[in-house]
């Protein structure tokens, strides 16, 4: 064996390299978010609690067509539909989503054909209360629709958050009737 | 604390011993590592370096005889059922359970014969956090949740 | 007798206040070395976490579970304990600050230390489960193995000192030079059998929390446990503070004999706690960075490398002294 063999067998200089290394790691900057104080940015894309399009003051967007009950894995939706106060064609009274078994898959979002129901990017999702508690009614959605229609934040990607404004036109000139 | 357990009117002393005790307890909260599917390894990266829980006196423990919270974090199936019940009755007094997940909560999407739905059927909860799996900060909000509620429970006050 | 009583006092909460927070600077350290905070939010810097966890620790069910022998159940953390805190009385923290001065105070320390071990055995013995008795099996064969280098570790100081008295190997050392020098092998054999004796990574395979679920005191409720984790800091604590004063000089330090009376004694508390702390850490940069060891080759590494160079340090120490 050569002398480094030796050295290395009986002074353990990887033992020691090792341990210099974590004592090195002391003075690296530390990489802790502190959570409620600083927050990370998440993603534009990324799938939260749910928001409901409104077309105009007072008046959803969401036909109550069945289709994202449907899509749903966790059969989570339930809605009920009634005569639209404003034109032809039908519209949701209660939409409600179990956020308790909610999967977050976004297939609601994905088969809407009037674009109604989306997934926004907050994560906000433990309670004390019971379970029936859990659940995301109408006047919740549309009022986190609102919140994110007066984003202003870019994501870390610099991706503005409130991009629902843009996308919301878009599906309003696509659809000519209800 | 056994037979001095709400005894006392609430004047100075005991209201302030309370919360002394509430303190104490909210600021060393030890869980059991309860992890039995995907929302344990958001509870690990809860735990890790990015989001640290050792920052608010978190420090996971091994034995049921040693922890006084239960995260429930993943599915239930029927087969750990009494597992968990077990694990719970070995935890001694005072006690919480928390329900990371859509699974633990409420069965998520699992609805069927051999996944119990909602850990709730078996023991009792404080604080469900919803989500698939919950991110870490979910975890942290609702482990602050848990944290109100032990500082406002009364120990020494009728 | 009031005097001895006053300095027993103080020498007991002096230790249990070190060792609590000897629990924050740990979690600290590994945080600082894992890249994040430790314990921040409990007070200023984390500071009132030992506080916590003993109030929290206090006001929980203390109960015994049913299968259990009662009467070692409840004494085994004492044994641990005691012998731990019994062991300080004889230490020499600085110029004539001690409680007491026995001719025989080195094996009094490694005697105490020797009785830690039984505390172990009615642990698990007693919590009638499989896993404590298996780690409790485990630990004590650990630990008596390690006990055999650490004991010919320090025949080597006996040889050049010529006393068994911690008082005076320190004051031969104040006279001559730290007996690190002389005696790297013996210090090297010292403090890897330390951290061995004393159950601590590398060598924690008893409480290991991936092998066996909580080691010997998984069925101890709140209390008994807080003794167990007070003990082994303690103990750690105390071999930290024989291996300064037998081989790193004890409170003497540069410029020390410059002085007199009570800043003489103060300088050499100072030195002393600065040369205990550099050691505490040591012990938690090696938890932080090495795996634990298997069991079968902490047993060899014992019994084939560390009992013969031992040996091999006792008979170069005889030799070269016997020559020069």
């Amino acid at each position: 064996m050569s002398t480094r063999d030796i050295i290395r067998k009986y002074l353990f200089t990887e033992l020691l390299q090792g341990m210099a290394f974590t004592f090195k790691n002391i003075f690296v900057p530390k990489v802790t978010t502190l959570y409620p104080y600083e927050s990370v940015q998440m993603p534009r894309r990324a799938r939260g609690i749910h928001y409901m399009r409104e077309k105009e003051e007072g008046l959803t967007a969401c036909t109550a067509c069945n289709t994202c009950v449907k899509a749903c894995p966790a059969n989570c939706i339930a809605l009920t539909k009634t005569k639209c106060p404003t034109g032809k064609g039908s519209i949701a009274e209660e939409y409600t989503i179990d956020l308790a078994k909610c999967i977050f898959c976004g297939y609601c979002s994905d088969v809407c054909p009037y674009d109604a129901i989306h997934l926004g990017h907050s994560l906000h999702l433990a309670t004390q209360g019971s379970r029936e508690s859990m659940k995301a009614d109408l006047p919740f959605l549309t009022g986190n629709y609102y919140t994110y229609l007066d984003e202003e934040e870019n994501d870390a990607y610099g991706v503005n958050y409130g991009l629902v404004r843009k996308f919301s036109d878009k599906s309003q000139v696509r659809l000519q009737e209800d | 604390m056994g037979i001095l357990n709400n005894k006392f009117n609430p004047n100075f002393i005991t209201t302030n011993v309370d919360k002394i005790i509430g303190l104490s307890r909210s600021h060393s909260i030890w869980p059991l590592t309860f992890g039995l599917s995907c929302c344990a390894i958001e509870m690990m990266s809860a735990g890790a370096s990015k989001y640290d829980l050792d920052r608010f006196g978190v420090l996971f423990r091994a034995s049921p005889r040693q922890a006084d919270l239960l995260i429930v974090a993943g599915t239930v199936n029927r087969k750990i059922a009494p597992t968990v019940r077990q694990v719970y009755e070995q935890m001694p007094e005072p006690k919480w359970v928390i329900a990371m997940g859509v699974c633990a909560t409420s069965g998520g999407v699992y609805d069927s014969y051999a996944v119990v739905q909602g850990v709730d059927e078996i023991v009792p909860v404080d604080v469900y956090i919803s989500g698939c799996p919950p991110r870490p900060e979910a975890l942290l909000d609702g482990i602050f949740e848990l944290k109100k509620i032990i500082e406002t429970t009364k120990v020494l006050v009728k | 007798m009031f005097l001895v009583l006053v300095q027993i006092i103080t020498m007991i909460l002096t230790v249990v206040m070190a060792v609590a927070y000897m629990t924050w600077m740990e979690r600290k350290i590994i945080g600082a070395i894992q890249n994040r905070y430790g314990v921040k939010h409990t007070g200023p810097f984390g500071l009132l976490q030992p506080f916590a966890d003993v109030l929290k620790l206090i006001t929980k069910e203390s109960f015994s579970p049913d299968q259990v022998n009662k009467p070692l159940f409840k004494v085994a953390p004492l044994i641990v304990f005691v012998p731990a805190i019994l062991s300080f009385s004889v230490i020499p923290f600085s110029y004539g600050l001690w409680v007491s001065d026995i001719s025989v105070s080195l094996l009094f320390v490694l005697a105490m230390g020797s009785l830690g071990t039984y505390g172990i055995v009615f642990a698990g013995w007693s919590s009638n489960s499989k896993y404590p008795m298996i780690s409790s099996l485990r630990s004590t064969a650990q630990m008596i193995s390690y006990e055999v280098p650490l004991f010919l570790s320090l025949i080597g100081v006996i040889i050049l000192t010529g006393s068994l008295s911690l008082k005076e190997i320190v004051e031969y050392q104040n006279e001559h030079m730290w007996l690190v020098f002389p005696q790297i092998l013996g210090f090297l054999l010292f403090a890897v059998s330390a951290v061995a004796e004393t159950n601590r990574a590398p060598f924690d395979l008893a409480e290991a929390e991936t092998e066996l679920v909580g080691g010997f005191f998984t069925e101890y409720p709140s209390m008994g446990f807080a003794l167990f984790f007070l003990a082994e800091y303690a103990s750690m604590f105390l071999m930290s503070a024989v291996a300064v004063t037998v081989f790193l000089g004890g409170w003497s330090g540069p410029f020390i004999n410059h002085f007199d009376g009570s800043a003489k004694v103060v300088i050499g508390l100072m030195y002393f706690v600065i040369k205990v702390y550099v050691l505490m850490f040591i012990f938690v940069w090696l938890r932080a960075t090495f795996p634990r060891l298997r069991y079968d080759q902490l047993m060899s590494f014992a019994w084939l490398y560390l009992i013969p160079l031992g040996l091999f340090n006792i008979i170069l120490t005889a030799v070269l002294a016997y020559i020069f």
